[in-house]
């Protein structure tokens, strides 16, 4: 675990200059973030995660953008590129052409890029706005319950348990029609941001008890330390020593779970949204559009596909980072 | 609710016109070969025997005569356990024209008193399924159970309506059905029974009574094995099949022989299976999945009364190629502008709403052109009063003129509404197409897709003219008259009370419309009764822009290899009549 504490760099470190004799070799102290860093410089496939996970952030933050630019466009119907009963795209793969790189959209001729690019939009701001209220509330009462240990530790341990033992899915299932209706009534919003609002209370929600575990876990083990001993010699307040020292000792943790939670919020969206809660057509998510696009399995696999591959590959480049990151950060629990 | 409950509708010269004219356009064989694919599958001579299998994804609501408005169980009804004085006859291919036929009764009804009379003689050999008589008194009594308003509900009222009882001030019946009793005399004076022949007394001329009661409603019942709101599901048969144990609502049920049914007393119903399953437990994805696999039991059965979802249309002629037929569906699908929204009650604002309206975007949604076409008018092609009105501005509409309109009514632009549609993936698609139009001239449309059990319970609300602008609808007409069209959804004095809209959700509501309904009805000629029919209709869609037509589809249905002789009856209810299917072993 990292400490604060300065290590020195091992004698086999390649990044130290050419010594004029081996007898002389320059020392050169490296922190542990350094430390961390080259580790993760090394890691081929968490650096190609990396580049690929950071290329979907930016697309997706570009979206807006490229929309207003008209280089996509989600809304347009093209019913000329449909043909037959059930008006299924015309041509292989679900009408692929220079125009409409994944196809399009059966019945109504939407270009499927455009709304795969648009729902990675929506299906991140979810996601990370889900993770945030995660992390934040998860830190909180993770380093509470750790420190302060006792009546409020057990307490809040039981909280969490409860928290853990509920059944996420159903209960999204079962409230969300419901609980979306009161959001609407109450602040007179449309029914997209109100579905997204809910999805990022409720995915934060069921998210906090695993970040508060592990923070508990940490803060346990940190709190034994000197220098937390120390503070305390010293007549610090609770609060200085929850958030001035024991915080900065918790990035690590708090920064591996994220890159790991994120995915999972992802995926999770993707999944009820395929069975129709939370974000609902014509506004693309990766939920919405794999909901739609189930029924036309068998007659138009490339819309299925297209998506959902790359839904595939947005959470397996975040699951790869968080693990590098892990790795990186955590030597100790390498896998080798 | 009468917008899903169809009765009767009939494939005249204008409905072949259109099937014709839509298979005109189509490129692929199936589309224009299906009632040919259809009809080519029945071969070899009908056997007895065997199960047949009806799969669907629609909940019964009512079995009892009485209550039932859905035209899939007034077909079933029917067909297995409640004859009627008068029926739909079979047809022989998915194209032909019914004719009305006597059921129960020995002839179509001999009318007098210009029309204001009507008698029907019943057959002899008629039998309920515990070997008892089927008597006049019996179809006296199952008509009288109508004007227990608040017992048997949800059936159609045209008893009340047509039959010479005085009503109170508030409109209600003087006769309070057979529970209460209530101007029992009154009732007994207007419904007589001679012998076998049961007389009834109308307030008015009613031409085509013979038609009205081909509907269950007008069917017999046992006084003795009424009891009444609990008679729902309980079934007694006097026809060829009866139920066997008990009816699960959301399960189904399975009909067997009713041993004392006499086949010489009935010329329509052939009765080839032994059995006839219900399995309602079904979605219409997972049913036409099924029956595009074909395996097993499913070669028995058909989709009944479900037709194929738009997801399932793309399979259904590679999958199920000689099983499925596309027929006209008795329904027109539109739009009602809210009067009593602020925007709405605006006329500007509703022919902005009508001008930019993209029917389109709806026909490529709902399957395309060969299963979709425009319409700018409320009657179905299918009725002899079809005026054809010419779409506003064509199939795209035309948002640069609906903008003018809006901005010379001194509106200030975007113009929020709100418009409600029944969630399903076609309507979720159709009207995000619909809402670019209206965007386009300036309204700001947000859209409501209300699940389809609430969706006529909302519209009919009181408190949805304060909510939302415009809504989707859907109606089909009762039997081959536009009378039933027109009138219940425009007559402002059958539908709006303190209690919400009726069938009129839009609140539509004048005085001279109405005057012209009253006088429509009383022409007496048929063919210029609809003509006028037609007349009101255009001035609906062209002058009030009370409603805004937006399409009539084709419904498709699929059925297993094994089934023959099955064909859709589109003057009795537009469904698979299982009158003369039998299954191949």
């Amino acid at each position: 675990m990292t400490t604060g504490v300065g290590y020195s760099a091992g004698t086999d470190d390649p990044m130290a200059p050419a010594a004029p004799t081996d007898s002389v070799r320059a020392i050169q102290g490296l922190s542990p973030g350094r430390l961390a860093l080259r580790r993760l410089l090394k890691d081929r496939v968490t650096m190609v995660a990396f580049f690929v996970a950071i290329f979907f952030v930016v697309l997706a933050l570009a979206a807006p953008l490229l929309e207003a630019a008209k280089l996509i466009d989600p809304q347009t119907p093209h019913p000329e590129l449909l043909g037959g009963w059930g008006s299924m795209p015309i041509g292989p793969f679900g009408g692929v052409s220079p125009q409409h790189w994944m196809g399009v959209v059966p019945a109504t001729g939407w270009d499927v890029f455009s709304r795969v690019i648009a729902g990675l939009t929506v299906s991140l701001v979810v996601a990370t706005l889900a993770v945030m209220i995660s992390v934040v509330v998860g830190t909180v009462l993770g380093i509470v319950s750790g420190a302060a240990g006792g009546r409020v530790d057990a307490l809040l341990s039981r909280v969490i348990d409860f928290v853990l033992s509920f059944p996420q899915t159903l209960m999204l299932i079962a409230l969300s029609t419901i609980v979306i209706d009161i959001i609407q009534a109450a602040t007179g919003a449309p029914r997209t941001p109100a579905s997204m609002a809910f999805m990022i209370c409720v995915m934060g929600f069921f998210g906090w008890p695993y970040f508060a575990r592990i923070i508990r876990g940490q803060v346990l083990s940190l709190k034994q330390r000197e220098f937390i001993e120390a503070a305390q010699s010293l007549g610090a307040r609770r609060g200085r020593i929850y958030f001035k020292e024991l915080l900065p000792h918790l990035w690590a943790p708090i920064l591996v779970y994220t890159t790991m939670v994120l995915p999972q919020n992802i995926a999770t969206e993707a999944a009820l949204g395929f069975l129709g809660v939370g974000i609902q057509s014509p506004t693309p998510s990766f939920g919405s559009i794999l909901n739609d696009s189930v029924h036309y399995a068998r007659a138009d696999p490339a819309y299925f596909m297209f998506p959902g591959l790359t839904l595939f590959i947005v959470v397996l480049s975040f699951n790869l980072v968080g693990d590098g990151l892990r790795d990186a950060l955590d030597p100790k629990a390498d896998r080798q | 609710m009468k917008n899903t409950k169809l009765v009767a509708v009939v494939a005249t010269g204008l409905g072949l016109a259109l099937t014709v004219s839509a298979c005109g356009s189509a490129t692929s064989p199936g589309a224009s070969g299906t009632p040919a694919a259809s009809s080519g599958a029945a071969a070899g001579t009908p056997v007895k025997g065997g199960t047949l299998r009806l799969l669907s994804g629609t909940q019964t609501e009512h079995w009892d005569p009485q209550r039932t408005y859905v035209g899939a169980q007034i077909e079933l009804g029917n067909r297995l356990f409640a004859r009627t004085l008068t029926t739909w006859g079979t047809v022989k291919s998915d194209t032909e024209q019914a004719k009305l036929v006597a059921d129960a009764a020995t002839d179509t009804g001999k009318a007098s008193d210009g029309g204001k009379t009507w008698a029907f003689t019943l057959k002899d050999g008629l039998k309920w399924e515990d070997g008892k008589a089927v008597t006049c008194d019996d179809f006296k009594y199952g008509i009288s159970r109508t004007y227990a308003v608040d017992v048997i509900t949800g059936g159609p009222n045209y008893a009340i309506g047509f039959i010479d009882i005085p009503t109170n001030a508030d409109g209600s019946s003087q006769y309070a059905g057979p529970y209460k009793k209530t101007g029992q005399d009154l009732y007994d004076k207007a419904v007589t029974c001679s012998g076998n022949t049961i007389t009834f007394k109308l307030k008015q001329p009613v031409g085509d009574f013979n038609n009205t009661v081909t509907m269950t409603a007008f069917g017999a019942f046992r006084a003795d094995k009424d009891l009444g709101d609990k008679s729902n599901y309980q079934i007694f048969s006097n026809g060829p099949y009866k139920l066997q144990g008990t009816w699960e609502q959301n399960k189904g049920g399975t009909f067997v022989r009713n041993d004392q049914w006499d086949p010489k007393t009935d010329d329509i119903r052939k009765a080839y299976p032994d059995q006839i399953t219900i399995d309602e437990s079904l979605t219409a994805e997972t049913l036409y999945e099924r029956l595009i696999a074909n395996k097993g039991d499913d070669q028995n059965a058909i989709a009944f009364p479900d037709n194929a979802p738009s997801t399932a249309l793309a399979n259904i002629q590679g999958g199920a190629a000689g099983r499925y037929v596309a027929v006209p569906s008795p329904y027109t699908r539109y739009l009602v502008p809210n009067y009593k929204s602020k925007v709405f009650s605006n006329e500007m604002a509703r022919k902005a709403l009508a001008l930019a309206t993209d029917r389109a975007a709806y026909v490529t949604a709902a399957g395309g052109k060969e299963l979709a076409q425009p319409t700018n008018s409320m009657i179905n092609p299918a009725l002899p009063a079809f005026p054809n009105t010419p779409l506003p501005a064509g199939e795209k509409g035309d948002p640069a003129a609906a903008k003018a309109l809006l901005q010379q009514a001194g509106m200030t632009l975007p113009v929020k509404i709100t418009v409600t549609y029944r969630k399903n993936d076609t309507l979720d698609k159709a009207f995000a197409g619909l809402k670019l139009g209206w965007d386009a001239a300036g309204f700001d449309t947000q859209l409501v897709g209300i699940p389809a059990k609430q969706y006529y319970g909302t519209l009919q609300s009181p408190d949805s003219a304060s909510k939302y602008d415009a809504y989707w609808a859907g109606w089909g007409a009762d039997y081959p008259s536009a009378s039933t069209v027109i009138a219940p959804l425009f007559d402002s004095r059958v539908n709006i009370t303190a209690g919400g809209p009726g069938q009129d959700y839009g609140y539509f509501d004048n005085k001279e419309f109405n005057a012209a309904i009253d006088a429509t009805n009383a022409i007496a000629d048929g063919t210029v009764r609809e003509k006028a029919w037609g007349d009101l209709d255009v001035q609906l869609t062209t002058k009030h822009y009370a409603a805004i037509p937006l399409i009539v589809d084709k419904f498709v249905f699929a059925k297993g290899s094994n089934v023959q002789d099955a064909y859709v009856n589109l003057t009795f209810t537009g469904y698979y009549d299982v009158a003369t299917a039998w299954v191949k072993k």
